[in-house]
């Protein structure tokens, strides 16, 4: 093999250009000597977990994430799923809440677990947002309760525009920003937006605790009452009730992990940033392959590095050059496919007959491919990720053949 | 008789000035909490069904003696996801015991039924089988019991009863770790949970896991408790959630499970200290329990329960301990008397309430002495040598406040 060339792509018969899985997902985690050291700490300490109130590790995070996203309240939980079904239940909403069906799973799941009806909205097929002509439809249409936006690929959805239209129609609004821990729209950090945000520090994450999440509020009244939810000594000075509390406590190790993180928060975004705009330099020359850059932000975490495929003009189908990638040790993946509306029980859902068939939502599950961005990956690696996916697109042909005997 | 030369709550200093606390706090060996991590740190896999996590649950399983151990981020989740896979399809009801953990009935209603509270025996403190035969419904969609912290639940005669009506069983065993009559604990009902929390036994910082012989449930909870994929890009089960366990929580339980004997030695000789320095004081009943044939672990299980012949109440027993650094604590509190948000149907409880505010947890685990539980104990002696006294001050100082 030709050196720092590949000679035959894996699928045809030559052997995977990488000799090691490269997935997708931040994985920077903080090197051992730090994990050593911060382990050693807490045993020295002997407190493991919060217990009846936060543990010390804890109330450090949450006081430094709410300098950081410059929010009033931060509640540390388990991951972001449960933040999400945490806040459903504080915010005391029912009935039917808007959501696209562009995201990831656990967003809707989080309503099921509310007994809460999704109303699935299109998005817009250039930003993969919520297309807020559509929102404003099923508003209009409808009985609803709420509305859960979802903030996407290091961008944002149009949040000042759906914060406009909540008020106008006095629904209540939150959103799943997972994935944009960092992110800022017109200079305002993302978790200040609506009633209150989830946050995600999954592996996969910018920040990561390996798993864990955080609800950001400015909403005093509702902190108050996620934490009684979680904390069993929790006074609230507002007196808040609850109807029935939960588990979603973090450790003080997952606590003492993301401080970590965030301490190299700003390095990690940057790096992402360098590998981003490699990747957007590197493929500019390949038609049809089209990176979904970061949209609604002024400032983006970079954690993803979104592909919209066109088969029309790249030749190979999402799923074709997916088989390409794969067989290279590239674990590109297809989020989000099958999308959410035609997964049981959402599929059994049908709220309102005239709704939009989800036209944009159908088209980008056929068509969208992540590729790998964080720690994984270098610039040589995307030279190689770029490599393949160039003799993929000059062998199409035999790539199809082999596909489909 | 001067009590501020005795008692802290009077003015003396405290018994304890680091104050000793109810949960077990047991540490694993760091060295090998980080030998484990350096295998996370090597495969770069920190969380979703990594390498630890699935080495912990086939020790789990092998120390069970079950063919599946299934782990989870918490207990809470563990319960909640074995409720949604084993309740009865268009059933509404879960007979759970009042006298039980105070979340029990929360949790429940996450998944989307209803507690109905039955009666203890006042042998065990778990659920008694004639309270939950006579709280079966045409609704009743799943039982769901607890072992308590000194008593074992009659789960035969539990699974005969609920089998007529092919009603399934889950025992909560959060507070009993080990054997009883040479039988490990565990798939003792249809499920059974454990937990991997700092304060209870197997320190694994947060965590929690479910025994159980049914091929499918574990196939069911493995998935559930990821977002339902089955496969990447598949979801079968949207009723899911995150419930994982990450690889440093493994890690620590690992580490744990590697000088488990260790940690049962101690426990076993705090309860005897406690048991045979407790022998003989008036008014006071010692009720821990020890298992035949155990080796064994119970969270909260160094109990007194207090009797007519002791004159203070529990709350001013508790004020006086808590004074002291001695973090002694009520048992837990009828959850049919909880104030909540969700519907719930109750009967009858009567041993229940002759019991639930008699029972006092004393400190136990790995920042109490053997010499810390002498003082304690010698100190719940000098509250019954001052009682008059505590009473007459204690009383009048709570007729002035008002």
């Amino acid at each position: 093999m030709r050196k720092g060339k590949i000679d035959e792509l894996s699928i045809l018969g030559g052997t995977p250009y990488f000799t090691e899985p490269v997935p997708v997902g931040q994985f920077y985690m903080p090197e051992y000597s730090r994990y050593e050291s911060a382990l050693r700490d807490i045993f020295d300490r002997r407190h493991y977990t919060s217990q009846r109130e936060q543990g010390p590790l804890i109330k450090q995070l949450e006081a430094r994430l709410s300098e950081f996203f410059q929010v009033k309240n931060v509640i540390c939980v388990s991951n972001a799923t449960l933040g999400l079904i945490m806040l459903a239940e504080a915010m005391g909403l029912t009935g039917n809440v808007i959501v696209p069906s562009w995201t990831f799973i656990a967003t809707a799941q989080s309503l099921y677990w509310n007994k809460i009806t999704p109303v699935f909205c299109d998005i817009d097929i250039d930003s993969q947002h919520m297309a807020l002509d559509d929102v404003e439809h099923i508003l209009s249409r409808n009985a609803i309760s709420g509305i859960l936006g979802v903030n996407l690929w290091g961008g944002a959805a149009e949040v000042e525009q759906i914060e406009l239209l909540a008020h106008q129609y006095g629904v209540q609004l939150y959103f799943d920003s997972a994935q944009a821990v960092g992110c800022e729209i017109n200079d305002r950090k993302v978790g200040n937006f609506g009633r209150a945000e989830v946050f995600s520090f999954h592996a996969t994450k910018i920040i990561t605790a390996t798993e864990g999440g955080a609800i950001a509020t400015n909403d005093d009244e509702l902190a108050d009452k996620l934490r009684a939810m979680i904390y069993y000594d929790f006074k609230s000075p507002r007196n808040v009730k609850i109807s029935k509390t939960f588990t979603a406590r973090l450790s003080e190790i997952q606590a003492a992990i993301a401080l970590m993180s965030l301490d190299d928060f700003e390095n990690n975004r940057l790096n992402n940033k360098k590998l981003h705009d490699y990747y957007i330099d590197l493929l500019r020359s390949i038609p049809g392959f089209k990176i979904v850059s970061p949209q609604g932000v002024s400032k983006s975490n970079y954690t993803y590095c979104v592909i919209r495929v066109d088969e029309s003009e790249f030749g190979l189908s999402r799923d074709e050059i997916w088989h390409v990638l794969r067989a290279e040790n590239v674990l590109a993946r297809r989020y989000f496919n099958p999308p959410i509306h035609q997964v049981e029980p959402f599929s059994n859902y049908q709220v309102d007959a005239s709704l939009t068939k989800l036209g944009n939502t159908m088209k980008a599950s056929q068509t969208t491919l992540q590729l790998p961005i964080g720690a994984r990956v270098d610039r040589v690696a995307i030279e190689k990720i770029h490599q393949i996916i160039q003799l993929a697109y000059n062998d199409q042909i035999a790539i199809k053949n082999r596909l489909y005997h | 008789m001067n009590l501020s030369n005795e008692f802290s709550l009077f003015g003396n200093q405290p018994l304890f000035f680091e104050p000793k606390p109810l949960g077990c706090l047991y540490q694993p060996d760091i060295d090998k909490v980080l030998d484990y991590s350096k295998i996370f740190y090597k495969n770069k896999r920190y969380t979703n069904d990594g390498e630890l996590t699935i080495l912990l649950e086939k020790r789990l399983a092998k120390l069970h003696r079950v063919k599946h151990a299934i782990v989870f981020a918490n207990g809470f989740l563990a319960i909640l996801l074995t409720i949604k896979a084993l309740a009865l399809p268009g059933k509404t009801e879960v007979i759970v015991p009042s006298l039980a953990y105070r979340k029990l009935d929360d949790i429940i209603a996450w998944a989307g039924l209803i507690p109905r509270y039955c009666d203890i025996d006042l042998n065990t403190l778990t659920a008694s089988v004639e309270s939950i035969e006579n709280s079966i419904t045409e609704n009743t969609a799943l039982i769901l019991v607890q072992n308590s912290s000194v008593g074992l639940v009659d789960i035969n005669e539990i699974r005969k009863k609920a089998k007529k009506y092919g009603i399934p069983v889950i025992n909560d065993s959060a507070l009993f770790f080990g054997k009883t009559n040479n039988e490990m604990v565990g798939a003792n009902g249809d499920a059974e949970i454990f937990l991997l929390n700092a304060t209870k036994f197997i320190n694994g910082f947060e965590g929690g896991y479910v025994t159980t012989n049914d091929d499918l449930l574990a196939s069911t909870l493995a998935t559930t408790r990821r977002f339902g994929f089955t496969r990447e890009d598949n979801v079968d089960f949207g009723a899911s959630l995150n419930a994982k366990l990450n690889e440093v929580h493994a890690a620590s339980a690992l580490a744990f499970l590697d000088n488990l004997d260790k940690y049962i030695i101690n426990y076993k000789e705090q309860f005897m200290a406690y048991k045979n320095t407790l022998e003989g004081i008036e008014g006071i009943d010692f009720i821990g329990r020890i298992e035949d044939n155990g080796c064994y672990f119970r969270d909260m299980g160094m109990m007194i329960l207090l009797t007519d012949k002791w004159l203070l109440t529990r709350e001013e027993t508790i004020s006086l301990l808590n004074a002291e650094g001695i973090l002694a604590r009520n048992y837990y509190f009828p959850l049919h008397l909880k104030d909540v948000g969700y519907k719930r149907i109750t009967a009858l409880l009567p041993n229940t309430h002759t019991i639930h505010d008699r029972l006092i947890n004393l400190p136990q685990g790995a920042h109490v002495s053997i010499c810390d539980i002498y003082k304690i104990c010698e100190f719940i002696k000098k509250i019954k040598i001052y009682e008059s006294e505590l009473k007459k001050q204690l009383r009048g100082m709570n007729n002035e406040e008002r």
